[in-house]
């Protein structure tokens, strides 16, 4: 194709020509006659060789078959009235947060940026005339006039942004972006920060923009001091008395060699320090390793001290809510005697996976003659080890038919209360040494138990034992679950029968039966009973015959031994306040809410039955966890008709809190409550990560072809733009060459010159 | 055959409750004779060991014991299949079939109850209960003994599929070989194999290792002492970890067999005396192992019992 800048025809003006094919005929066709004019030329002039003064002849054969092939393709003079279309150049002022920290005296990064483009109205005007202009933002187009509006991104993402950018052209040509920003980047081109390097993924993406990225660095190679907690890494969840490790990652900008203090804390309590040694451009990365001793979420902090000329000092601290969860139920089994009841139990516990059991079983009393010690496999009762420093290691502590008196206890039973008081679950089992006749009347065990004691020898006849009211829908005794009562009464009239109970004189203020034994009188002896202690819980089970379900004649299929199995892992699961169990359950709508979620908290209470109870009063309180813990706000909420109300938290500060409802129990002035945490993150990491990153600038300007700058007048001197290369046509007009006597007179022309040529020198 | 009641009653009766039990048990340590009876009937005989006075005229306080005991043992008979006794305490339990000698050590559990309650913690009535098969009574008694010295037929299909489900559901079947003969095609321990076979076709009897937690369960054991030493290991079948059949060649309550004057029923040997001690500890051991299972093998106990193994 050959272009000129301009023709004149007549009135029109036409800034472009180009040679055209007019011939009605495919391509093909054209294509396989011009391949026979030029095979019959090349046969012809195979003829001519052993001719003398052949090159006469010769030129006029070439040029017949140029008008032939000619006449074939109809040749014409395409007139075009062609306009350039101007390319475009999008220009993304980094507008997030980071863009607000300080950048010298007085000043930040954005104002920088204003003055630059204040003082660059002359090279944005020329820009403007030879390229088409877009405004645009990391979030989107923006007007010239937004950049003197405080920075208010959340996110960093620069390459999503220059990604978006490419596609505000429509399609049409794109010279190239120009992006004005300080590189600190919150997406994946901050992915191998730490190796101070872009990723191949972000590379490809990179190049694959097609078109040159012309990077501004607004910050420079100027001071910039920050020291952050660049990364805390745990796991969500983590096993209680087993080790946890917390990874902190700090990073340094601006200091060098500077030892720094990291501290952990929990809940404001200092749990370790670690020094670290950073520099600039090196992540550190130090561990903490830690054994959580409770259940329930807890709220760890770490900090760092604030140094002198940090720009940011937000990011000198960071939380993290960590789920710790039981790994298995821990149950100390104290037997008095080997019994049926011990054997069936101790069989269910180690069967069940998620039980860490620790038997002792008194296998000789004093009295007893069994022979030489050497000759035994027996141990002694490790009395002090279990009562004293070992019993906060236990969930669960049963004591089964087991008299303290002989093994000189009295002095470990006031630790036993405590310890049910501190969270430990109790279980007394009965038996002929237990309750009364095992001497815990009046002792520091009878505290916590649900039953009062009486010192009188067991009952030893069967019975039916039957759920109570309560215990129809417990828990514990619910073992038809999904029954709704009547049901799991039908079921338990169907096991087997229990056999004994130890008297007792009736239930403690506070204390619910569960199980009844029948009696002539209106109210039935109580068999299980269960009572909040403190943070404990404590259960009587006043028969040793439970294992009469375990061990029964299977006549349904296993019904008893499933009821068995039920009950005692329901018993389990209630006496370490499994959250399933709780009579409050606080339930936020997430675990980390962002700083634009909606806080929603929903509250559910169950009565003494364990059935909803609507119209409530709930006591709830929102505290802030951490250093300050103070009341944040205290209300009262009534439950809906369901037993349920859900709560929304407007406008609460960025941090850790925990949601504690309360109530008070119908059956006694028990105080029940539940309790749940939540993290409210801050408004966005901007300032966190605001480290100006003159290396990725570098690179992405590197990578696609681009021009790396700083705020200097000649940064716009120096753009790497692409040339307009795309054009349009307004208007065109053909001028056919060969449609015309001219033409038809140049082939008779030739015909008859190369017949006359022939003749003359005496060829056919 | 033995006049054993189908099911005994007795009242729990632990050792600390003695003084002031329905049932009051006097033991005469210088002749090593069991005695028990009503507290009405024998309250002399209770106020006579207190003083001394036996001692010195044991001859007739025997023939008193001896009119004494025949006098309360219909008291002990009442007996309801299927229903819980009086009593929560630990029960020996002999298995009843019929067409063999199912009770041929009559005084050998008796004693072994004696001893068990002399020696260990354990609250265990004195008298043997024993059982059908087929009794839903069965399973009250999670330990089964099951004895016998001559070939017996074929239990009936019922009493095979009770034995399967009593001993899957966690029951622990002992069975004393009482003639001491290891005959696989004939003799007590022949029909046993063949019914075994019936009862777990897929399980076989294997020698239990002598590492295994029944040799600790309460003594150090590293004999198994009996009547007659034809065997020097037990056989076991192990289900769900747990040795649910255990198999004594020996006449374990042959050796242990006592009467009411004091007198062994069978010579033991050779061994003797120590023969007998540790047929009596390996049934506190069996005993305790029903009761306890693997307690023994608890990594709590095990650096006291490696210290005084060595």
């Amino acid at each position: 194709m050959v272009q000129s800048d301009s023709l004149m025809n007549g009135s029109d003006t036409y800034t472009d020509w180009t040679l055209i094919s007019l011939s009605p005929w495919p391509a093909t066709v054209l294509w396989l006659c011009a391949g026979a004019v030029v095979a019959s030329l090349i046969v012809l002039l195979w003829q001519y060789r052993h001719i003398r003064q052949r090159g006469g002849l010769i030129a006029l054969r070439i040029l017949t078959a140029i008008a032939l092939i000619a006449l074939l393709t109809e040749p014409a003079i395409q007139l075009r009235a062609v306009r350039k279309i101007t390319n475009r150049v999008v220009l993304v002022v980094d507008r997030s947060e980071s863009m607000d920290l300080p950048a010298g005296v007085g000043s930040t990064r954005m104002t920088h940026v204003q003055q630059f483009l204040r003082a660059s109205q002359t090279p944005l005007k020329n820009l403007a005339m030879s390229h088409a202009m877009h405004w645009r933002d990391l979030d989107g187009p923006i007007t010239p006039a937004q950049i003197d509006t405080p920075p208010r991104g959340s996110q960093s993402d620069l390459l999503q942004a220059l990604e978006s950018a490419k596609e505000t052209a429509d399609g049409k040509p794109l010279a190239g972006l120009v992006l004005l920003s300080d590189g600190a980047d919150s997406g994946v081109l901050d992915a191998h920060a730490e190796k101070n390097k872009l990723s191949s993924q972000a590379i490809a993406r990179l190049k694959a923009l097609g078109v040159p990225v012309n990077t501004i660095d607004v910050v420079g190679e100027t001071a910039y001091r920050d020291i952050r907690i660049a990364e805390v890494l745990a796991d969500e969840f983590a096993f209680v008395h087993n080790t946890m490790s917390i990874d902190v990652v700090v990073q340094a900008t601006g200091f060098h060699n500077v030892r720094v203090p990291v501290t952990l804390k929990d809940e404001g309590a200092i749990v370790s320090t670690q020094d670290v040694l950073v520099s600039e451009g090196y992540p550190h990365r130090i561990t903490f390793n830690l054994k959580p001793d409770t259940i329930g979420d807890k709220i760890y902090s770490v900090h760092i001290p604030v140094f002198a000329d940090e720009a940011v000092t937000t990011n000198n601290q960071r939380i993290l809510m960590v789920r710790v969860i039981r790994d298995k139920i821990r149950v100390l089994q104290v037997a008095g005697h080997p019994s049926w009841d011990e054997r069936f139990l101790r069989q269910h516990l180690k069967d069940n996976p998620n039980v860490d059991l620790i038997s002792f079983f008194i296998l000789r009393t004093p009295e007893d003659e069994p022979g030489p010690e050497k000759e035994l496999s027996l141990i002694p009762f490790p009395v002090d080890e279990l009562f004293t420093t070992q019993l906060s290691t236990f969930d669960v502590l049963i004591l089964q038919d087991f008299d303290y008196r002989p093994y000189h206890m009295a002095q470990y039973l006031p630790n036993i209360r405590d310890a049910v008081h501190a969270g430990l679950g109790f279980v007394m089992m009965g038996g002929p040494h237990s309750f009364g006749a095992g001497g815990y009347a009046e002792s520091p065990i009878e505290a916590i138990l649900p039953v009062m004691l009486r010192d009188a020898p067991m009952h030893n006849s069967p019975f039916q034992p039957m759920p109570t009211m309560v215990g129809a829908h417990h828990p514990i005794t619910d073992l038809a679950p999904g029954s709704n009562g009547p049901g799991n009464a039908q079921l338990w009239a169907r096991l087997p029968q229990w056999q004994g109970i130890n008297p007792t004189a009736g239930l403690v203020p506070g204390a619910t039966a569960l199980v009844q034994a029948p009696t002539a009188g209106a109210e039935g002896t109580p068999v299980i009973a269960v009572m909040d202690v403190g943070s404990g819980r404590s259960m009587a089970i006043t028969t040793p015959s439970v294992w009469r379900w375990r061990f029964a004649k299977d006549r349904q299929g296993g019904m008893a031994e499933r009821a068995y199995q039920r009950f005692w892992s329901n018993a389990l699961r209630w006496l370490v306040r499994d959250p399933e169990h709780a009579r409050i359950r606080v339930q936020p709508a997430q675990r980390v809410f962002q700083h634009d979620d909606t806080v929603n908290v929903t509250f559910s209470a169950l009565g003494d039955d364990y059935q909803p109870t609507p119209d409530v009063p709930l006591q709830i309180t929102l505290e802030r966890v951490g250093e300050d813990t103070s009341v944040a706000h205290t209300h009262v909420l009534r439950t809906g008709t369901n037993g349920v109300i859900t709560h929304t938290y407007d406008a609460i500060e960025p941090g850790a809190y925990r949601v504690t409802a309360a109530r008070q129990a119908n059956a006694s002035a028990t105080r029940i409550q539940g309790s749940a945490t939540f993290l409210r993150e801050f408004q966005s990491t901007e300032r966190e990560h605001g480290t100006p990153r003159t290396d990725l600038l570098r690179a992405i300007a590197q990578h696609t072809g681009g021009h790396y700058s700083t705020l200097t007048p000649d940064a716009w001197d120096t753009l790497r733009l692409h040339d307009p290369d795309v054009v349009d046509i307004d208007r065109r007009r053909n001028i056919e060459l060969w449609d015309n006597g001219a033409a038809m007179l140049i082939v008779a022309a030739l015909l008859v010159a190369d017949w006359i040529l022939r003749r003359r020198r005496g060829y056919a | 055959m033995s006049n054993r009641p189908a099911v005994t009653h007795r009242p729990g009766r632990g050792k600390a409750d003695l003084p002031n039990a329905n049932l009051t048990r006097c033991v005469i340590k210088e002749s090593n004779i069991l005695f028990y009876g009503t507290h009405t009937r024998l309250a002399l005989l209770s106020r006579l060991c207190k003083a001394g006075w036996i001692a010195t005229h044991h001859r007739v306080c025997l023939f008193i014991l001896l009119v004494a005991g025949s006098a309360i043992t219909p008291a002990n008979a009442a007996s309801t299949p299927g229903q819980l006794d009086d009593s929560t305490d630990f029960q020996l339990a002999l298995l009843r079939y019929t067409g063999g000698q199912w009770d041929p050590r009559h005084h050998g559990l008796p004693r072994l109850a004696w001893e068990i309650r002399h020696r260990t913690s354990v609250a265990i009535t004195l008298d043997v209960a024993t059982v059908d098969a087929t009794d839903p009574a069965l399973f009250n008694y999670p330990l089964l003994m099951w004895q016998g010295v001559q070939e017996f037929p074929p239990l009936s299909d019922a009493a095979i599929g009770a034995l399967r489900q009593y001993i899957r559901m966690g029951g622990t079947l002992v069975i004393d070989v009482s003639d001491a003969r290891v005959d696989p095609n004939a003799s007590f321990y022949g029909s046993v194999l063949r019914e075994l076979k019936r009862v777990f076709p897929q399980e076989a009897l294997a020698r239990i290792n002598p590492d295994h937690v029944l040799y600790k369960t309460f003594y150090l054991l590293d004999r198994h002492g009996g009547r007659v030493p034809t065997r020097a290991f037990l056989e076991g079948m192990v289900l769900e970890n747990r040795l649910a059949v255990i198999l004594i060649a020996n006449d374990m309550a042959g050796a242990m067999a006592r009467d009411a004057y004091g007198e062994w029923d069978y010579d033991v040997g050779p061994g003797g005396d120590t023969a007998r001690e540790m047929s009596f500890r390996l049934g506190i051991n069996v005993v305790m192992y029903a009761l306890c299972l693997d307690y023994k093998a608890d990594m709590v106990h095990i650096p006291f019992i490696l210290q005084r193994r060595r």
